[in-house]
């Protein structure tokens, strides 16, 4: 982390100061404020929150979309990340004043829902990208992920070498093996990384019972080989999965965060309508 | 058998094949993974020894060995002969018979399948190749958020009918259909049974659409969006509030002062909606003094005092006095006055009454009369004040229930023990009374009272001479008048009131007694509303000093400092007793007449016209 500061430390946290500083400006003029009838979305501070808000709404959204375009310049990544992050913040604090603590179930809240759903995934965002990326290194060792599929196949090759000197219920192994050592597959196998099914982990334990009937001295030293092949693989493919798993959270909320951020401008859409239509 | 087996190879990214040759000699040659076998096939999925290579007689034969599989097109076989062209796969390996070189006796081609040739299907690397595509779902949330909570609503709302803005409407709610709008027509044309419309095409969505709890007082509305909100992108209008609430009131007389129209005003800049509570009315007092804190920049003509917040910028209470009366039309009629109360010159009020507040409430008790002249009675404020039912006012006082019972009005001459009970405030008849007496004593005989005429003082049964009846009734009349006269300005009448004889008699030569009646304020502040019931656990004499006055012109009503020590103001917060506008004032004031004349009109037919068909109604039954 020497050379590296998170974009959450972006130019000694600028954008964790300029949101502060907004909702200390929001939350003093909401409280000097206090209009006939009470403080609500409709009085003129509660218009001016509400626009500052639906403001905000789209420009981060858009900034979520540009973010992933930009790269170098003076409008970096981190500091894109960095923005969105601390202004989707203080939209906590200024849509709650905007609707002054009024809830109920009807659309206006909904939007509001909605808006805390996506910066609640949001955060979960934050989270997994403060905590996972580290892991992921730590997970591989240094190394890639494409080596360590290079070194599989090495091992892959290796192990079919080896199967040459050796009874079928190797050759039975290695195929075990071969066909069951899956990297990847549907939603809930990627997320969970579960390594319960993996091939080589179970050829590597059939290979190790067999390894015990061999009396040949020479096949006894292929077996040998083959079974810190095999175990090794599954140690290799242990970790791809976990690797997959980690980018799976990684991605997860996306699916969460931006369908939602979609809906919540449709929700802020009818909200603006309505209010006006039925002013 | 000498065979050539020749070993192809592929180059990656080339069509270049190299063919390398081995010769194999032997009868029998294997085929498998095993290292030691002549063919070797290093594949995993190849027995140890998977087939032999034989000849016979048809040719180079391929026998599969312990049940292991040959694949020939796509079919398993347990052996085949190798004929040029002919291939046979084991495993990743495939064998095609070619035809022998001069220096072998058979030919077999060895070529390994390329990875692309073997299908392999990939799990999914990323959870986006197994979830809906992100912008697929966005479609789908906006679609649905717009579809259910516009889209739904709106189109049930769009078949209803908006009425003409200047359209007189007094049954209220939904704005009408055409055929609700002719039958309330009807019905107050003809007296037919008037139809209250009710919500015309509500939405269920609508109660989505609803920005915060409606008043109790409205939440029959709250299924009834149309009722207020009638037109599209326009503000609620006055006319809506007004089809419900045709009749209410001015804020003051709009023919002295235009300005009280209040035309530029909402019905909503007060009364607020959405947000709960009993009834949208605002109490803050900044509504009111918006204009009242300085009423000269709004109407520069104005004669009423600027009025802020209770606690330090309302105005001295101004009471409104009874100074005097006047004749009008031959009534009298108080004469009133408002002025401030000031501790330094307290204010003096004419109510033609004559009483002390300190006797009646002397600590030491007071002295009964007539029959309560028994014993010294304990009197309090209560003892004659009784608030109203309400709660709010006291209730006016009565002579006869508040005072008769000390202050009897009865008539007793001496030698009679018969008492006779004067009517108050009727003074001709006590005169006709108290002359009807000593006429009937003197025509009777027997009076005894020195200096009584002859015809008087004659034994009853007796007949009278013209003479002596003329000279007595004469003597009566005498007597009546000197007795009235104790009455009317001393004794009963005179105690309490101011009582003149008229400079000429009457026909009959009596004396005419005018006797003030007493012209008891009943509300000092008429511009205010003042409820004693919240205030009972108050002393009386803690706002109004009684006990030390001496005389019924004392105004007895509080300072507005001796309100202002419970009520601070509304900036003192919870601190404070109620201290806005409304807790005192009221901002429609019934007096002026409807806001809307056109609209009280309306709703005053409309009434008529549905009492006039309960009254058919009844008589049909």
């Amino acid at each position: 982390m020497s050379a590296h500061t998170s974009f959450l430390a972006h130019e000694r946290f600028r954008w964790f100061k300029r949101s502060a500083w907004l909702c200390l400006i929001v939350i003093a003029v909401y409280s000097v404020y206090s209009p006939v009838g009470g403080r609500n979305g409709g009085t003129w501070v509660g218009y001016g929150l509400g626009t500052i808000g639906l403001l905000m709404i789209l420009w981060l959204s858009w900034l979520g979309v540009k973010k992933r375009g930009f790269s170098g310049g003076s409008h970096s990544i981190r500091g894109w990340t960095s923005a969105h992050v601390y202004l989707g913040l203080s939209l906590t604090i200024i849509a709650t004043l905007h609707t002054g603590f009024e809830f109920g179930w009807n659309v206006h809240t909904l939007a509001y829902a909605l808006m805390m759903f996506v910066i609640l995934s949001g955060g979960f965002g934050v989270f997994a990208y403060l905590r996972y990326p580290a892991k992921m290194s730590d997970n591989l060792i240094g190394q890639s992920a494409s080596s360590l599929k290079k070194e599989m196949q090495d091992l892959d090759a290796r192990i079919a070498r080896l199967t040459q000197r050796l009874p079928d219920s190797f050759a039975e192994a290695a195929r075990m093996s071969l066909d069951n050592t899956k990297i990847g597959g549907g939603f809930i196998t990627l997320l969970s990384g579960s390594n319960k099914r993996c091939g080589s982990a179970k050829a590597s334990a059939l290979a190790s019972s067999q390894a015990e009937t061999l009396t040949d001295p020479g096949q006894q030293t292929s077996a040998t080989e083959m079974v810190a092949a095999l175990s090794r693989k599954a140690e290799i493919a242990s970790r791809l999965r976990r690797d997959l798993s980690y980018k799976a959270i990684m991605d997860v909320w996306l699916w969460l965060h931006v369908p939602m951020t979609l809906a919540l401008i449709a929700a802020l859409a009818a909200h603006v309508l309505i209010v006006f239509f039925y002013w | 058998m000498r065979l050539s087996l020749i070993t192809i190879k592929r180059r990656p990214d080339s069509d270049d094949v190299s063919r390398r040759e081995t010769l194999l000699e032997g009868g029998e040659l294997r085929v498998g993974r095993g290292a030691d076998v002549d063919v070797n096939l290093p594949d995993v999925d190849v027995a140890y020894h998977h087939a032999s290579l034989t000849e016979t007689s048809q040719g180079l034969t391929l026998t599969a060995v312990g049940g292991s599989v040959i694949e020939v097109d796509g079919a398993s076989v347990e052996s085949v002969v190798l004929q040029p062209g002919v291939a046979a796969r084991i495993g990743m390996y495939e064998l095609t018979g070619e035809n022998a070189p001069d220096h072998a006796d058979r030919a077999v081609a060895l070529s390994k399948l390329e990875i692309e040739d073997i299908v392999v299907s990939e799990a999914p690397q990323s959870i986006a190749q197994s979830l809906p595509s992100r912008r697929r779902l966005s479609w789908l949330a906006v679609i649905g958020v717009l579809a259910v909570f516009v889209a739904w609503p709106l189109f049930d709302i769009m078949q209803r009918q908006a009425p003409a803005p200047d359209e007189i409407i007094v049954t209220g709610m939904t704005p009408q259909t055409q055929a609700t709008l002719a039958a309330s027509q009807q019905a107050i044309t003809t007296a037919e049974a008037p139809v209250l419309p009710g919500a015309v095409g509500y939405s269920p969505m609508e109660a989505a659409w609803l920005s915060g709890p409606m008043s109790r007082a409205h939440s029959g509305l709250a299924e009834d969006c149309g009722a207020c909100h009638v037109r599209p992108f326009e503000m609620t209008t006055n006319e809506s509030c007004l089809s419900c609430h045709a009749e209410v009131a001015q804020h003051g007389d709009v023919a002295d002062h235009p300005v009280l129209a209040l035309d530029n005003f909402r019905c909503a800049a007060c009364h607020k909606e959405h947000v709960g509570g009993d009834a949208p009315i605002e109490r803050a007092s900044t509504v009111c003094t918006d204009c009242h804190l300085n009423l000269e920049s709004v109407s520069p003509e104005t004669t009423l005092l600027n009025v802020g917040d209770f606690g330090v910028a309302h105005p001295q209470f101004r009471p409104t006095l009874v100074t005097g009366v006047e004749k009008v039309d031959d009534e009298l009629v108080p004469v009133t006055v408002r002025a401030p109360l000031d501790a330094q010159f307290p204010l003096k009020e004419v109510s033609g009454l004559k009483f002390p507040h300190n006797v009646h409430l002397n600590k030491d008790g007071v002295r009964g009369l007539g029959r309560a002249s028994d014993k010294t009675w304990d009197m309090g404020c209560e003892s004659c004040h009784v608030a109203e039912a309400d709660g709010s006012l006291m209730r006016p006082i009565e002579m006869e229930r508040d005072c008769g019972y000390c202050h009897e009005l009865t008539f007793k001459p001496d030698n009679i023990d018969i008492l006779r009970e004067l009517p108050h405030a009727k003074p001709a008849q006590v005169a006709e009374i108290i002359h009807d007496y000593y006429s009937a004593r003197v025509l009777e005989g027997g009076v005894t009272v020195p200096g009584a005429p002859e015809g008087a003082r004659r034994r009853p049964g007796t007949t009278l001479s013209d003479e002596d009846r003329a000279q007595s009734l004469e003597w009566a009349s005498q007597q009546a008048e000197n007795e009235l006269k104790g009455i009317m300005e001393t004794r009963l009448c005179g105690d309490c009131h101011i009582a003149e004889a008229e400079a000429e008699p009457d026909a009959r030569g009596r004396t005419v007694w005018n006797v003030q009646g007493a012209l008891l304020q009943r509300h000092w502040m008429p511009k205010s509303v003042f409820e004693h019931g919240p205030h009972f656990a108050m002393d009386c004499v803690s706002c109004h000093e009684a006990t030390k006055s001496t005389e019924s012109s004392d105004v007895l009503m509080p300072r507005i400092e001796i309100c202002q020590d419970c009520h601070l103001g509304e900036q003192a917060g919870e601190a404070s007793a109620s201290s806005e506008c409304l807790a005192c004032h009221g901002f429609h004031i019934e007096d002026y007449g409807p806001m809307s004349p056109a609209h009280g009109e309306a709703m005053t037919a409309r009434r008529t016209a549905a009492e006039r068909v309960e009254i058919k109604r009844e008589a049909s039954q």
